[in-house]
């Protein structure tokens, strides 16, 4: 499966069916439940350097503490100094996006492969007291390349990543 | 600049309590001729100081690495203590290291090694040095002490730019602060298959940030200015785990980990060192100029950091070792004795000639350990116990550079200070562990005739203060043990120079 087409499937659906946000995973459009477990895989490069991951309330209420990111593939031949920043993003028509960080990590050295952990509970916290009476507000989790030096993402780099759920 | 106190008030008697009865515990291995003769040494454990400009005690710590740095490039690369040697290792072990639980405990083993070959090849005024620290959270541009050109030891070719400070967003106080308010230990310090964000964050970052050979794994450690950066990555697990009460894990996968084939000590000779043991050197081996490392830190906190430093070793040695020792053979030795009155009591021995032969002949790597056994505690700390084996005429005036002294432990105060903090009525029985091994091997190099008839343990109160040496005082001892153990994992937990 593709797992962009997939998730931008989903997001088009939430967003024609007027359901609001979308649930984490492989729940089906419409049905908030949470999922069981964080398993997404994706792709960041220079020409896609975000992924987008759409998140329930309910989901948001049930994340694992912490999840492992992996990233099984660096290509970086140029050894730009990018790092991979994971947030919240709430978003919500005519209101600018808000954006919670939780941890920008970066590479030593630049091809480094591996796993990292990241712990996002308070921040999915936050995002939840934000939300408050926003019954129209969407939440994604975003994973977005940041590049360190001024000639900006090179379009060779690309990152295969895939999360797991702590505990 | 506000003068930062380098050692807390506290007071001697509370101190050589605290510090003897910890070595009690943890000198297993290392502190041939006891506890006391360490005090000073933790009192005065090296500093590691912040990189800045201006202060005159740094400058001299940076002349030290300059000469230790120049020392180590002139070695052949052969030679175990040369600066390509020290790079080899991080080349070529570090790897087990990052993306794992053991990147902060190797790291801190590696600088610790890495700072005694400093101190050793610096020479003169160099043996209370210490590492300095770059501070980059609050002080984030590059530390001018390592620019310049070739003329100065701790430049390094090659790096980048740097015209800019490092990113307030990654490395700066506020960031760092949410990570060192983590509270988990995987997630700050990393798991068993992965990297913590102190390690994927700002660690990783300023390798990036200088660039150069800061940037790559093989090359890291032949920039002079990378030790700094770790040293500053240590005080941030510090910060973390002793200011901030945060819990290292218990996992044994971790804890009972020895560093083996690794490091080499100041005489250039293989050494090995167990993750234990790093979780002490702060408290032992070295400690930390306090800066502030997050934007919440005030200069109170930063001035009580030191009492902390004295708490968290209070609460290790009460909480006792996260060891579980293993008796190949034990044997019990007697059984409720008691001291009374401020006399010595010389204990006979009762011991079987097969079990002597093994205490005599302990294996190279095997331990001779005395336990102590449900001590009832005396009601005041003024004294500590020095164990002396087959003296039967010690006494107080014994020093305890006589052969037949093996060690001696003490008891935390009751009273004004420890008993505010709940610790002083604490009246639960308590477990001491005395090492025979270096004495016992030491009495049969020099003939002493140790035998099944003749061999007697003695104990003998000390008074810390001459002046309360008149002040009653009292220990009764349930069980009384001697026993054969592998145990090793207190080595270099002591401070070493």
């Amino acid at each position: 499966m593709n797992p962009h087409r997939s998730f931008a499937h989903f997001v088009f659906i939430c967003a024609v069916s007027g359901l609001g946000s979308c649930a984490c995973g492989h729940a089906q459009p419409g049905k908030e439940t949470a999922p069981p477990e964080l398993k997404w895989a994706f792709e960041l490069s220079g020409e896609s350097p975000a992924f987008r991951q759409p998140c329930a309330r309910a989901t948001l209420a049930t994340l694992p503490a912490t999840l492992i990111l992996t990233v099984s593939e660096n290509r970086n031949p140029d050894q730009t100094r990018v790092g991979v920043a994971v947030s919240f993003e709430i978003v919500e028509e005519n209101l600018a996006p808000e954006s919670v960080p939780i941890h920008t990590l970066y590479f030593f050295p630049a091809e480094q492969t591996g796993n990292f952990g990241i712990r996002l509970k308070e921040q999915a916290e936050e995002v939840l007291r934000r939300l408050g009476s926003r019954p129209n507000a969407q939440v994604f989790l975003v994973f977005s390349l940041r590049s360190l030096e001024e000639k900006g993402l090179p379009e060779a780099l690309r990152l295969k990543l895939q999360t797991s759920g702590g505990k | 600049m506000k003068a930062y106190p380098t050692f807390p008030p506290w007071s001697r008697r509370k101190f050589i309590g605290v510090a003897a009865t910890g070595i009690a515990g943890i000198a297993l291995s290392t502190l041939t001729g006891g506890c006391e003769g360490c005090l000073d040494q933790i009192r005065n454990r090296p500093m590691r100081r912040y990189l800045r400009t201006g202060d005159a005690l740094l400058d001299a710590d940076i002349e030290i690495y300059k000469a230790a740095v120049s020392a180590m490039k002139a070695l052949a690369p052969s030679n175990n203590c040369s600066w390509e040697a020290q790079r080899i290792i991080h080349a070529n072990h570090c790897g087990s290291a990052h993306g794992t639980w053991h990147f902060l405990s190797w790291h801190r083993a590696y600088l610790a090694n890495f700072e005694r070959i400093c101190r050793e090849k610096a020479g003169a005024g160099a043996e209370n040095w210490g590492l300095p620290y770059w501070n980059w959270a609050n002080y984030p541009n590059f530390p001018t002490q390592f620019t310049g050109d070739a003329s100065n030891p701790l430049f390094n070719p090659g790096r980048n730019a740097m015209a800019l400070p490092a990113s307030d967003g990654v490395v700066g106080p506020t960031t760092l602060n949410d990570i060192l308010n983590l509270p988990d230990f995987p997630i700050f310090a990393g798991g068993d298959f992965f990297s913590g964000q102190l390690e994927s964050g700002p660690h990783n970052y300023i390798h990036g940030f200088v660039g150069g050979n800061m940037g790559s794994v093989p090359t890291a450690a032949n920039d002079p200015v990378f030790y700094m950066h770790h040293c500053m990555v240590d005080y941030c697990w510090y910060d973390w785990n002793i200011v901030r009460d945060h819990a290292n894990t218990d996992d044994p996968n971790w804890l009972n980990h020895n560093y083996a084939g690794m490091f080499f000590d100041k005489n250039c000779n293989p050494v090995e060192t167990s993750v234990i043991a790093t979780i002490l050197m702060p408290l032992l081996s070295y400690q930390y100029e306090p800066s502030p490392v997050s934007s919440s830190a005030s200069f109170e906190q930063i001035v009580n950091m030191n009492q902390r430093d004295f708490k968290k070793l209070q609460e290790i040695v009460q909480k006792g070792a996260p060891v579980k020792l293993e008796f190949k053979q034990r044997v019990e030795l007697a059984q409720q004795i008691s001291l009374v009155g401020n006399k010595a009591l010389s204990q006979p021995a009762r011991i079987e000639q097969s079990m002597l032969d093994q205490v005599l002949n302990v294996a190279t790597d095997d331990r001779v350990l005395l336990t102590l056994e449900e001590i009832d505690a005396p009601p005041t700390s003024d004294y500590f116990v020095r164990v002396f084996v087959n003296l039967p005429n010690a006494g107080t005036e014994t020093p305890n550079t006589d052969p037949h002294y093996a060690g001696s432990f003490a008891f935390f105060a009751e009273g004004e200070q420890s008993g505010h903090e709940g610790h002083g009525h604490d009246k639960k029985k308590l477990t001491y562990i005395v090492d025979l091994t270096e004495t016992v091997r030491r009495l049969k190099q020099g003939g002493e005739n140790l035998n099944v008839e003749n061999l007697s343990l003695q104990f003998v109160p000390v008074p810390i203060d001459a002046q309360r040496a008149d002040q009653a005082f009292s220990l009764g001892i349930t069980r009384v043990q001697i026993g054969i153990s592998p145990v090793k994992i207190f080595k270099n937990a002591a401070p070493l120079k």
